[in-house]
């Protein structure tokens, strides 16, 4: 069975063809990207005066010159009054981020497009109401006024907190300032719950609540300082496949030796030379064997640690700095809080106990050898034979944010940070790398810290509203088989409700659904671009523009505000989510009136925005003007100023100089406070806590230790489902299984197993790998056909409501073979380690 | 490549023989994307001029003239878009040239490096005695960098950013920031020769794969 394959041609924009700017929507990196569009039907010619890119196609077009037009580039869509455009998005050669480069994500953002005739044509078009045992097509004013109906009557009668909602809060696709902006003043300032989970997490909280407290806003570095970094530390986070243009484009060239001229630039009179990478992950990735092929073993530090470990890996690493007088003594003495220093040294550094045995300890607990980790202290910041400090970029993702305690997870890395100094200098900083794009403006959220943990509230039987938008909690929630039970369960008693009042109007059905709530029901909307396995139990499904289809601006992982200009209709009459939050704040505002009730008209006040830019520049205003500028603030800036930035932008936050806006490259230069009230920063005291006993408990009873995560070719439901080359190569998900496993268990690659635990039951298909250590499973993850969250632990991090995705523990059952697989994939590893 | 006679595709039974076009007609109409686009090199061409800004709302389009009609002896008919490239039947290696299992060539011009590789095991389309003999491009589809094959593993590696193709699994992308598959040569053998016959994809740097070949 051949694997798919475009066309052997290509269509070529003509120079008249429409130029667009925008960013892509995927993933933090943020690459730019210019979307030509032209007339079905008319071409431009090989010549570069007769094609809008200017380039010689009577010529081989030459390897990395961003030249060409790949097939997966390109798309022809339908607008709404039917005309036909050929459309090619094409990565920008000027944008300072991916310079012409584009990854598997970017390089197929064509085939991602709405098209009728195409696998896209899935995308939700209309809005829908259950109606009669089906969800129904229907107008907005139908299906708005009966969700209205349902909140208004809801909040008079059991309260605000009675609405729960699960929403996005990230910028790109799927989010953006305009959109969350919209969001947060619909539920905080309008209906005002307490009750409300992001899209990846069951609360409403910061995934770095740590780095935060601690005075470090997370975004506080620049993608150039990766390129200027003696060393770089990649911790808990794959970045070749994760973040890719932002590791080959900057880190690469580091640890190849190419930016030495560059650093000798931003740091003179400093010894510099070719950079080393320190990746700290339970996986031997495709990051790691990468970075060996391209720089050298020397240059790279793998730290395999057992997955979970990595508080007593922070802790051994800092105790080594501290005890080698390698750590920055005027950087703790003047930029830190003096009285959170000596906790630091007792609790996370354990002074009390000799190096030797805190090392022997961190040795049991992690898995690697003292000698590992007196390297990596050495890299991090070991005095260089010029005497000079080196410098060191911190960089973690999902692997701490998701790890065994969010909180510790991350304040042992800042900590680590603090103590050698690497803050407000070219090379360095301590952030996250990012997962999608940010975009957060909002009101205030009116909750307390920790916030209530949602996914509990729901399955006990709390709430009335479910209002869901731009995420699937049935596939990717923590212990989602949890999620499903509850959302079938309930939806069920609103569901019939509605069939035993189906002739009547919407006020009717609102009083019922209302009854049926409160003998447990739950009313469920959904609002999304795609109908996913959380939208099929819903009772109104809103159908919402994607990205293109409304402009929208965001930030990528170094600040960088860039305006994403729409160039296409959205399907049927879909909107975007401020206009559908904006439609359902004006009906349920208009009932309040014809109540007479004034208190709820005047919340709902203030939603009738025509257009995005209105939304931009409202959500603006709310950033407050001085000094602790929030990450994200870009008052001053509007559309046009975006316009003429073009793929570059500015970097938040700005700052208005002479009436002209200004950007900031990174954070803490030149002592600029940290973001505390002293403005000095904070330590954590970050012991090693153990494993939680929920997730022992399954340590404890099954043989394999279970983590997850995405890979190059994988970005989850969101279109990759709808996209020929990527459905074909993931229509099942698969399990990474150590060599030495597979052999005991009598696995194949390609052999269908099922996995378990006492959370949930999923099944996967087998690659056999040196990626995972014996005793670990990895999986792909949020795959709508079989999902590794139903496997996951209840747990959450106390202090901040924080799953630990990345922690379970499985028994595992082979099943037997499926022949399609077999002819149409590959078995072999995606970390491209030969299995021996 | 020794200097072969350059044959046309034959015709075939079960090809439908409507929307066919000789070669030299073909060439005088120019490109299947329908452009007046001149394919022979000739003096080099006239430097790049700066893109034209985009209007702020899209203007009535005035439709490109239509090519001169061409004046030949055989019938001539407009090919469908859907139609095949006219592809060269070249002979590229022989059975003897894979004894180690891989052998360059280029295929459907010079500028287009392919690897020519016998398997070991059977696979769907496979040619030769057993039939296990399949050709890929050699350039990444990314962004066009020679990769290296290595035998030992069956895998193709672009040094550049690192894709990687699986050549038993008709060269699927295993993992990497390329969005195609390796475009695939379609094979025919005749006794111990091996010729190429087509395309499956599009080969990088191309506007289509036969941009360079002179027909």
């Amino acid at each position: 069975m051949p694997v798919y394959r475009p066309a052997d041609r290509l269509v070529l924009p003509p120079v008249d063809a429409e130029k667009y700017q925008t960013v892509c929507h995927y993933c933090i990196v943020g690459c730019g990207y210019h979307v030509y569009k032209w007339p079905e039907g008319r071409s431009g010619g090989l010549l570069p005066d007769q094609n809008a890119l200017g380039v010689d196609f009577t010529k081989q077009v030459a390897p990395l010159s961003g030249d060409w037009i790949a097939p997966a580039h390109h798309s022809i869509i339908t607008e709404r009054d039917g005309r036909r455009y050929h459309i090619a998005i094409v990565p920008d050669k000027e944008c300072v981020v991916n310079k012409g480069q584009h990854s598997a994500r970017g390089g197929s953002l064509g085939s991602s497009l709405y098209r009728p005739d195409g696998p896209t044509h899935v995308r939700l078009t209309h809005p829908l109401v259950y109606r009669a045992t089906e969800q129904v097509p229907t107008t907005w004013d139908d299906a708005i006024d009966l969700a209205a109906r349902v909140i208004y009557g809801s909040i008079q009668r059991d309260g605000n907190n009675s609405i729960f909602m699960k929403i996005f809060d990230h910028g790109g696709g799927g989010g953006g300032f305009e959109n969350n902006w919209a969001v947060g003043k619909f539920f905080f300032n309008a209906v005002q719950t307490i009750n409300c989970s992001i899209h990846n997490r069951p609360a409403y909280n910061s995934e770095v609540h740590a780095s935060r407290d601690m005075g470090v806003p997370e975004l506080n570095y620049a993608y150039v300082d990766a390129e200027l970094a003696d060393t770089i530390v990649l911790w808990g986070a794959n970045s070749y496949e994760s973040h890719t243009n932002f590791y080959l484009v900057h880190m690469l060239p580091n640890i190849q030796g190419t930016t030495v001229n560059a650093k000798k630039d931003a740091r003179p009179g400093e010894q510099v030379g070719p950079g080393r990478i320190i990746i700290i992950d339970p996986r031997r990735t495709a990051t790691v064997v990468v970075s060996e092929q391209a720089a050298g073993k020397d240059r790279v530090l793998h730290l395999q640690l057992n997955p979970g470990t990595d508080i007593a890996l922070a802790n051994a690493i800092a105790r080594v700095v501290y005890e080698r007088q390698w750590h920055d003594k005027d950087f703790v003495a003047n930029r830190v809080e003096a009285e959170t220093v000596q906790p630091f040294l007792d609790q996370s550094l354990q002074i009390s106990k000799s190096l030797d045995e805190v090392l022997a300890e961190a040795e049991k607990i992690t898995g690697l050898s003292r000698t590992q980790i007196e390297q990596a202290a050495s890299w991090i910041a070991e005095t260089k034979s010029d005497g000079t400090r080196p410098r060191a970029i911190f960089l973690y993702e999902k692997g701490v944010i998701w790890g065994l305690k969010n909180y510790e997870n991350i304040g042992s890395i800042v900590n680590l940070t603090l103590l050698t100094g690497n803050f407000g200098k070219p090379g360095t900083g301590c952030g996250r790398l990012g997962g999608h794009q940010e975009g957060y403006v909002r009101p205030g959220y009116p909750g307390p810290r920790p916030a209530p943990y949602v996914d509990d509230l729901l399955s006990q039987g709390q709430g009335n509203v479910f209002y869901v938008v731009g995420c699937n909690p049935a596939v990717t929630t923590l212990n989602a088989q949890r999620m499903r039970e509850t959302l079938q369960t309930r939806g069920k008693l609103v569901r019939d409700a509605l069939d035993a009042n189906f002739a009547a109007d919407n006020a009717t059905k609102a009083r019922a659904i209302l009854d049926a709530v409160k003998q447990g029901g739950l009313f469920i909307i959904v609002q999304d671009i795609y109908p996913t396995e959380t939208a099929k139990h819903a009772h109104v499904v809103f159908p919402a523009a994607a990205w293109g289809e409304s402009p929208i601006t965001s930030i990528n992982g170094e600040r960088r505000l860039r305006l994403y200009e729409k160039f296409m209709d959205p399907p049927g009459i879909a909107e975007p989510d401020w206009k559908i939050l904006g439609m359902l704040a004006q009906r349920i505002k208009a009932l309040a009136q014809a109540d007479g009730n004034a208190d709820i008209a005047q919340r709902f006040s203030g939603f009738e925005w025509k257009t995005a830019e209105e939304v931009f520049l409202e959500g603006g205003q709310s950033f407050a003007d001085g000094v602790k500028a929030s990450t994200e603030r870009y008052k001053g800036v509007d559309y046009a100023f975006l316009k003429a930035a073009g793929n570059n932008g500015i970097q938040t936050p700005v700052t208005i100089v002479n009436g002209k806006p200004q950007g900031r490259v990174r954070f803490f230069e030149n002592g600029e406070p940290f973001y505390t009230e002293s403005g000095k920063a904070k330590m954590l005291p970050t012991p090693w806590p153990g494993f939680p006993a929920i997730v022992q408990e399954q340590i404890n009873k099954y043989p394999y230790f279970l983590t997850n995560g995405r890979n190059n070719n994988w970005q989850t439901l969101y279109n990759d489902m709808n996209m020929p080359f990527f459905a074909e190569r993931t229509p099942l998900p698969y399990i990474e299984i150590s060599p030495e496993d597979a052999k005991k268990e009598g696995l194949q690659p390609g052999d269908i197993v099922r996995l378990f635990n006492d959370y949930g039951e999923t099944m996967a298909y087998t690659v056999v790998s040196t990626s995972v250590k014996p005793g670990v499973i990895f999986m792909l993850f949020a795959h709508p056909r079989a999902t590794t969250n139903s496997l996951t632990t209840p747990y959450v991090d106390p202090a901040v409501i924080i799953p630990y995705y990345k922690g379970s523990a499985i028994g595992l059952q082979r099943i037997g073979r499926l022949a399609d697989l077999d002819a149409r994939l590959t078995y072999k590893p995606t970390n491209f380690d030969k299995v021996v | 490549m020794t200097d072969q006679e350059v044959r046309l595709p034959e015709e075939e039974t079960d090809r439908p023989t409507k929307g066919r076009l000789d070669r030299r007609s073909f060439l005088k109409l120019g490109s299947v994307s329908g452009a007046a686009a001149i394919l022979a090199a000739c003096a080099a061409p006239p430097p790049a001029p700066t893109a034209v800004p985009p209007t702020s709302a899209p203007q009535a389009q005035v439709p490109t003239p239509a090519p001169s009609p061409v004046v030949v002896t055989e019938k001539v008919e407009v090919p469908l878009i859907s139609e095949v490239l006219p592809y060269p039947r070249l002979k590229i290696a022989t059975l003897n040239d894979l004894k180690n299992g891989v052998f360059g060539a280029t295929y459907p011009d010079q500028l287009s490096p392919i690897q020519v590789l016998k398997l070991g095991k059977k696979v769907p389309g496979g040619v030769g005695p057993d039939e296990d003999i399949v050709a890929y491009s050699g350039l990444c589809t990314h962004m066009g960098c020679p990769m290296n094959y290595d035998p030992a593993t069956k895998i193709f590696v672009c040094p550049c950013h690192y894709s990687h193709f699986d050549a038993e699994a008709d060269a699927i992308l295993i993992s990497g920031p390329a969005t195609q598959n390796l475009p695939r040569i379609i094979l025919e053998v005749e006794g111990q020769d091996i010729y190429a016959v087509g395309v499956q994809g599009l080969i990088y740097g191309r506007p289509h794969n036969l941009s360079l070949t002179e027909l």
